[in-house]
């Protein structure tokens, strides 16, 4: 019986020695902010699960590109971004805002309920809007960079924005969350 | 929106997002994944490549049937003769004149 950690490192060799040079150290760094990245746009965490990989495999086909890019992270969150959507277009999913995170919740019970009311209130947004509340307070990117990622101009990401914030201050879950 | 209420919403948002905790990144799945979407490409790209060459095999039979339309040439020295009949009419009598 091997260790994870040797089947970790077996299939990073494989990767390695098939041109993939670092792809295992980047999945790896990526991995965790990706599963977040993709909690915030889809509320799910095993639908963000699935996305991060879609996302990182994705990568992996182009990996000369994305290695040799400027900047792989925004390749990479763009990646995420359009396979959520395209998702979320293909299935109609209906969503339903996910639990929060079960595992490990830390802090008092109404920090859970705050952070469900968030959800909550995150996914009466539209698809548009959610990501860019999410590439902007999560990532912390800026309007030209949430326009590159999600293929528009900085103008309808600050219009978005605005839309956005406008809901959140409105929703009813945020509301009963600061009247707590 | 106000800066403190920017700021709350940052934290919230931050406080949701880091609470979850990923599983170990499942590498092996993520290259089966990526051998998955690099056979499905090259299976687009051949059948693409299959129905171009079906539909040029079937525009060619069905040109088989018919006489290809030939155009018959006139002889070189023919053409060359209409070619230098009609440059002598294209000359302008006034050119032909002579200075008076």
């Amino acid at each position: 019986m091997t260790e994870p950690r040797d089947e970790l490192a077996a299939v990073t060799d494989i990767i390695d020695t098939d041109g993939g040079e670092d792809f295992g150290a980047f999945a790896a760094s990526r991995w965790p902010g990706l599963v977040r990245l993709a909690f915030g746009l889809t509320g799910d965490r095993w639908l963000a699960e699935d996305l991060a990989q879609t996302a990182l495999a994705r990568a992996y086909v182009a990996w000369r590109r994305v290695s040799q890019a400027d900047d792989p992270d925004a390749y990479l969150r763009r990646i995420l971004v359009n396979a959520s959507h395209r998702r979320f277009r293909r299935r109609r999913v209906t969503e339903q805002p996910g639990d929060p995170p079960e595992t490990p919740v830390e802090g008092p019970a109404d920090l859970v309920g705050d952070r469900a009311a968030l959800l909550a209130a995150l996914h009466e947004l539209p698809l548009r809007q959610r990501a860019v509340i999410v590439l902007r307070y999560w990532e912390d990117l800026t309007d030209a960079q949430i326009a590159a990622t999600l293929g528009c101009s900085p103008g309808t990401v600050r219009s978005q924005l605005s839309r956005a914030l406008a809901k959140l201050r409105d929703s009813p879950a945020l509301g009963e969350g600061d009247n707590r | 929106m106000t800066a403190t209420e920017d700021r709350e919403l940052r934290r919230a948002l931050r406080g949701t997002l880091q609470s979850v905790q990923p599983p170990p990144v499942p590498l092996e799945t993520i290259i089966r994944r990526s051998n998955r979407i690099r056979l499905r490409r090259a299976g687009a790209v051949v059948a693409t490549l299959g129905l171009a060459g079906v539909i040029a095999v079937a525009s060619l039979a069905s040109r088989g049937g018919q006489q290809p339309e030939v155009r018959r040439r006139a002889p070189a020295w023919r053409h060359s003769a209409a070619t230098q009949s009609s440059a002598r009419a294209a000359v302008s009598p006034l050119s032909m004149q002579r200075p008076t």
